[in-house]
């Protein structure tokens, strides 16, 4: 009889306690991001051993996908499949500073995807020690704004 | 009231007690403090300097892209143009802004001979800001230069 009457007297000082106000669980806040994004075409003419990079302003972290979309010859008749560097840093100096780099041929979907944060940034395009001789080259730079 | 009936009360009393002491917050209370927080921050001096060196075109620029680490003070200077065959007091421009594409973007800008400057003093915030200089239509020949770029 002891007994019970301890265990029932515990049970109501332990369901006397606790929080008061019930909370509901709530999702981890995920920053809002504009579904709007943007492109930047960046076009020219790549000597051989040669690096030409394009900045930009980046206005919120976001990814950003870079596309070498075509390599041709320097009069653009003859489109090739001479792969180059493409990468994005920040510009520092008279040089783009890179991050990420990889070296690829053209392609329709992009070869570089970096989640990047804010401010000025740029993506450089470069000769990666294969280059016969100059080529024309486009690289289409997205991101969200 | 049977006698276990007094002690069953008395316990469940006792209890009730303790429950309520048990409960509630452990911490000291503590005088509520006032925060004053500034809006204005100082600026911040130029203690790191970049010194760019390269020659300019005929009809040309050339930028150098710098990082800011912190609001303050931003200053451009012309120490040296010219030479060879480009007189030393040809006047260029200069200017300051953003990286933008495959040039600088200048929001500040003006045309000058080298000096002691600074030619161009601004505060900026954080981030990164370039330099030009280019030719206003005085050069003969390609131009050496010597700029410095003070930042914090």
């Amino acid at each position: 009889m002891t007994r019970l009457i301890l265990a029932l007297g515990l049970a109501v000082a332990v369901a006397g306690c606790g929080d008061d106000a019930a909370t509901t669980p709530t999702s981890p806040t995920i920053p809002e991001v504009s579904v709007d994004s943007a492109a930047r075409l960046f076009s020219g003419t790549l000597a051989k051993g040669d690096t030409n990079y394009y900045s930009f302003t980046l206005p919120q972290d976001s990814g950003v996908f870079v596309t070498l979309a075509s390599v041709t010859s320097t009069d653009q008749r003859d489109a090739t499949e001479l792969a180059l560097g493409v990468g994005l840093g920040v510009p520092r100096g008279t040089e783009c500073v890179l991050s990420s780099r990889v070296v690829a041929p053209a392609a329709l979907t992009p070869q570089l995807r970096v989640f990047t944060p804010q401010g000025v940034r740029c993506v450089a395009v470069f000769d990666p020690g294969t280059l016969p001789a100059a080529v024309r080259y486009a690289v289409r730079i997205g991101y969200y704004r | 009231m049977t006698a276990c009936q007094r002690l069953l009360c008395l316990v469940i009393a006792f209890y009730a007690a303790g429950a309520t002491a048990a409960c509630g917050d452990d911490s000291t209370p503590t005088s509520p403090t006032t925060t004053t927080t500034s809006t204005t921050a100082a600026a911040a001096e130029a203690s790191i300097s970049e010194a760019f060196v390269s020659s300019v075109p005929v009809n040309g620029s050339r930028f150098y892209a710098f990082e800011v680490g912190a609001f303050g003070t931003v200053n451009v200077t012309l120490n040296r143009v010219g030479g060879g065959t480009v007189p030393t007091s040809v006047w260029v421009g200069i200017g300051l802004g953003v990286p933008e594409g495959t040039d600088c973007s200048t929001t500040t800008s003006l045309n000058t001979q080298a000096g002691t400057g600074p030619h161009i003093s601004t505060t900026l915030a954080a981030g990164t800001y370039c330099a030009r200089i280019y030719d206003i239509g005085n050069l003969a020949a390609a131009a050496p230069f010597a700029l410095t770029i003070a930042h914090p």
